[in-house]
This record gives structure tokens, C-alpha cells and sequence, in this order.
């Protein structure tokens, strides 16, 4: 049976239309015929298209914003870490390295009582206090640090066998690694928060596939309160494109 | 004025014309067809135009009305629902583009509308009648009454028990006046499958009528 089959059968055409007689109740009529007017009234059609070259302008200023941000608090290299603090770092283990050493020799004279504590020794204290003071400046009121940690506590930095500037270089790489690691945990929570608050981006809003798109992706994320309000206005944006598809959920 | 207004109300329209998409240029030429008009109608209700909206709402209320009525069984659901697709229409209408029907645009919402009501309340049943209180219209004198009102009665019984899907393609193409290729895009679903719903749709229906036939 082709369309013009089904067509054909005009007794069944005849007979549902004799049975089709409802019409709409006026009080219905009248509340839809006065939604309309207040609409076309409100002048929602004629203001739409003038501001949408400036909602395009806000879009883009706020993307290049974005990225601008982006781009600052995610260095590259080692910029973000204060160069003094590094220096002061690889001081610190110079000193570490060598003071074991002349400790001992001190430590040796003063049990034999044969000596006066040795002049190695004192300048290694003064080197530690000093960089004791200077980690606390970095450090702040609390004096804490993660870089410290990761760098001085860590068996792997310091070896006897290990040379100065092989431990400066892997001080260094465990430096930037540390910085850019929480550089990159920033953005990563920026970007979280702001997809969070405001859902699928303006330009993804403008798309009827691109938002639907954008709204499974939420979907499949598990991210269902965000999801259900992206997908009602989608619906109100493009009412004839076919719902989103839920699942089970 | 822009080229759309210029040839909205029958002026010559500027060169700029030729800048405009096919379809919306379509929309305003003078030779229209009723769906042409209806697009028309529809861009000038974008515009602003209410009186616009009024003359395509009374093309269509009753018909989107009747097709609420009977796929879901339920008039107080019919109405939400026919309330709740206009009222999309009207707040969409600055997105509106004219790339198909007008009607298969209102049947589409129409038919969206109707899923996310089947969703929000699952697969519910059809508890309630279709309401007397509704208002007829005047309707061709038949010779036998009883005869008549039997077939429809038997008539409305077979609409009722149809799967949904296939009372949904047969109201589209008796209310909506679709064709197969339309009732597809509404529904979503691949041109054979509309023609085999739709069929299987009518089959039943005349099955019903002839029931009623031989038992009058």
C-alpha cells in the first residue's frame, strides 16, 4: 500500500471527520489570543535582533577573557616560582650537602677536646640559620610550604652519590612540577566552577545539534540538575527540535 | 521597512531581495499557498504582528485541539498541552525560521509536547472519555442516526485501542492534513516506518467500520 492507498480510503477519512466535531473551548482561545498580544505587545521580536550583535561582542570579550586568565596562572616554566626563592633553595642545599662533613670534623675535635669548634663548622651554622630565616619569610606566618617538602624531605633529592648540579637540576624539575601541577589544579577548578554556574557556552547555544550535544554530555557526566536545566531551554529555544533523550533516568 | 515588509504588503520589493533566503522570500511572494501564507503569517507575528497570529490560530486551534483530544485520550490534558504548544510557538517565535511547513512546525512542538506529557506521567493509561461538553459542530444530516452514531462509536473505540504511534500518524494525517514524508519529520521517525504505522492505522480503522456495517 502506497500513500495514495491510504488516501484512498476515504470511508474512513469520512467517517473519523463525522466524528471529529470538537472545537476548541473559547475560554482556551481567549487565554492563548491574549498571551500572543502581550508578547507582540512587550516587542520581544523587535528588540531581540538588536542586541544580538552585542550579546555576540560580550561573548567573545568574555572568551578572550577567559583565556587571557587561562594563559596567566598556567606558566610554562619555572616563572611563577620567585627566582630568589630558588636560588635560595639551591643554596640551602649546597649547604645541607657540605655541612655533614665539617660537622663531623668539629664534632671529632670537640669530643678529643684537642681543638676549638672548627671555623667550617660555625660557618655552616650561620649558613642554616640563615636559610632557616629566609624559608620562613617564603613560607609566610605559618610556615608552611609545599615546596620544601617536596624538595628537602624527598629521599630521592639528596644522595651522597648525587652531584651539586645534578641535585640542582632535579630540585628544579621537582619545583616546576610542583608549581605548574597547582597551576593547573586551579584552572581545572575554575573551569569546573564556571561550567557549573553556567552550563554549555553561548556560542554551543546558538546550535541545535552543538547543544544538544553539549547537554548529553552533562548527561552522560551524571550531571543531571545541570543537565534537566540546559535541556529546558533548549526546549524553549528550539521547540520543534526533538527532546532530549533521558534514558531511564 | 525591510525587504520582507516591502513584499509583505504587496509593494515592489528593493534589489535586496535577491539577498534574502529562498524560503523567507517565498513566504511573501504574492501567489502563495496556504502553507506560504501561514509561514507569512508567522514572520509577521515574529515582527510584532498579533493580528498576524490571530488569523493562523483560527486556521489551526481546532484542528491541534482535536489532535490532543484523541491521542491522549484526556481533555484536561488536551488542554494543557494545546496551551503549553502555543505558548512555546509564541515565545520561540524570534527563533523562527521558515525551513518547512508551518503546519509541520505547530506538529512537531504539537507532537514534542506530548512526548515530554507521556515522560513526565509514564506510560499512563486513558482513563477519561472524550467529554460531552465539548462543542460540535454542525454536522451533515445523516439519514440514519443510529446507524451513524454506532460507526462512530465503533469508530472511536478502534482510535482508542490503536498504539499510540499509529494513532499519532493517523490523527497527523487527518488533522494536520500531513503527508507521509511531514508526519515523518513530526514524529521523528524514517519515511517507511510512518507509512506502515499509518497503515496499519487505517486497516484497523475500516476493519472497525466494517464491523459496524455488518452488525447494523
Amino acid at each position: 500500500m502506497n500513500q495514495d492507498d491510504v488516501r484512498a480510503d476515504d470511508a474512513v477519512s469520512e467517517a473519523y471527520r463525522s466524528l471529529a466535531v470538537e472545537r476548541t473551548p473559547e475560554s482556551l482561545d481567549q487565554k492563548v489570543l491574549a498571551e500572543a498580544r502581550q508578547a507582540a505587545a512587550a516587542g520581544e521580536a523587535r528588540r531581540w535582533p538588536r542586541f544580538r550583535p552585542l550579546a555576540w561582542a560580550a561573548t567573545i570579550a568574555l572568551s578572550f577573557a577567559l583565556v587571557l586568565q587561562v594563559t596567566q596562572t598556567n606558566p610554562d616554566g619555572p616563572a611563577a616560582v620567585p627566582e630568589d626563592y630558588l636560588l635560595q633553595e639551591h643554596a640551602a642545599i649546597v649547604a645541607d650537602t657540605a655541612a655533614p662533613d665539617d660537622n663531623a670534623i668539629a664534632e671529632l675535635q670537640d669530643s678529643t677536646g684537642a681543638l676549638p669548634a672548627s671555623e667550617p663548622a660555625v660557618k655552616s651554622e650561620a649558613s642554616k640559620r640563615e636559610r632557616d630565616n629566609n624559608l620562613d619569610v617564603m613560607s609566610g606566618p605559618t610556615g608552611t610550604t609545599d615546596l620544601p617538602e617536596a624538595v628537602t624531605n624527598s629521599p630521592e633529592v639528596v644522595k651522597e652519590s648525587e652531584t651539586l648540579p645534578a641535585i640542582r637540576v632535579r630540585t628544579d624539575e621537582a619545583k616546576v612540577r610542583a608549581s605548574s601541577g597547582a597551576a593547573d589544579s586551579v584552572v581545572r577548578r575554575e573551569a569546573r566552577s564556571q561550567i557549573a554556574t553556567s552550563g554549555c557556552a553561548a556560542s554551543v547555544r546558538t546550535d541545535e545539534a552543538a547543544w544538544r550535544q553539549c547537554i548529553e554530555t552533562f548527561i552522560a557526566a551524571g550531571r543531571d540538575k545541570l543537565a534537566r536545566k540546559e535541556a529546558d531551554e533548549f526546549a524553549e529555544a528550539f521547540p520543534d527540535a526533538e527532546p532530549i533523550d533521558w534514558g531511564n533516568r | 521597512m525591510s525587504t520582507i515588509e516591502f513584499a509583505a504588503r504587496g509593494a515592489p520589493a528593493p534589489d535586496r531581495a535577491r539577498a534574502l533566503p529562498a524560503a523567507e522570500t517565498m513566504a511573501y511572494a504574492p501567489a502563495m499557498t496556504v502553507a506560504l501564507e501561514d509561514t507569512a503569517l508567522m514572520l509577521r507575528f515574529r515582527d510584532g504582528d498579533a493580528q498576524a497570529f490571530e488569523t493562523l490560530y483560527r486556521r489551526h486551534n481546532d484542528a491541534l485541539y482535536r489532535y490532543f483530544l484523541r491521542l491522549g485520550n484526556d481533555p484536561a490534558a488536551a488542554e494543557d498541552l494545546y496551551q503549553e504548544a502555543w505558548s512555546k510557538i509564541i515565545r520561540a517565535r524570534s527563533s523562527y525560521r521558515p525551513s518547512a511547513k508551518f503546519t509541520t512546525y505547530l506538529y512537531r512542538i504539537a507532537h514534542n509536547c506530548f512526548i515530554d506529557y507521556l515522560r513526565r506521567n509514564k506510560r499512563h493509561k486513558h482513563p477519561a472519555a472524550i467529554e460531552p461538553d465539548t462543542q460540535p459542530a454542525d454536522t451533515r444530516p445523516l439519514e440514519n442516526e443510529a446507524e451513524a452514531a454506532l460507526a462512530r462509536r465503533r469508530l472511536e473505540r478502534a482510535l482508542e485501542g490503536l498504539p499510540e504511534e499509529q494513532r499519532d500518524v493517523f490523527l497527523l494525517h487527518e488533522e494536520a492534513g500531513l503527508g507521509i514524508d511531514d508526519i515523518a519529520k513530526v514524529t521523528g521517525a524514517n519515511r517507511e516506518a510512518t507509512k506502515s504505522r499509518l497503515r496499519y492505522a487505517v486497516k484497523k480503522l475500516r476493519a472497525a467500520l466494517d464491523k459496524a456495517e455488518e452488525t447494523a
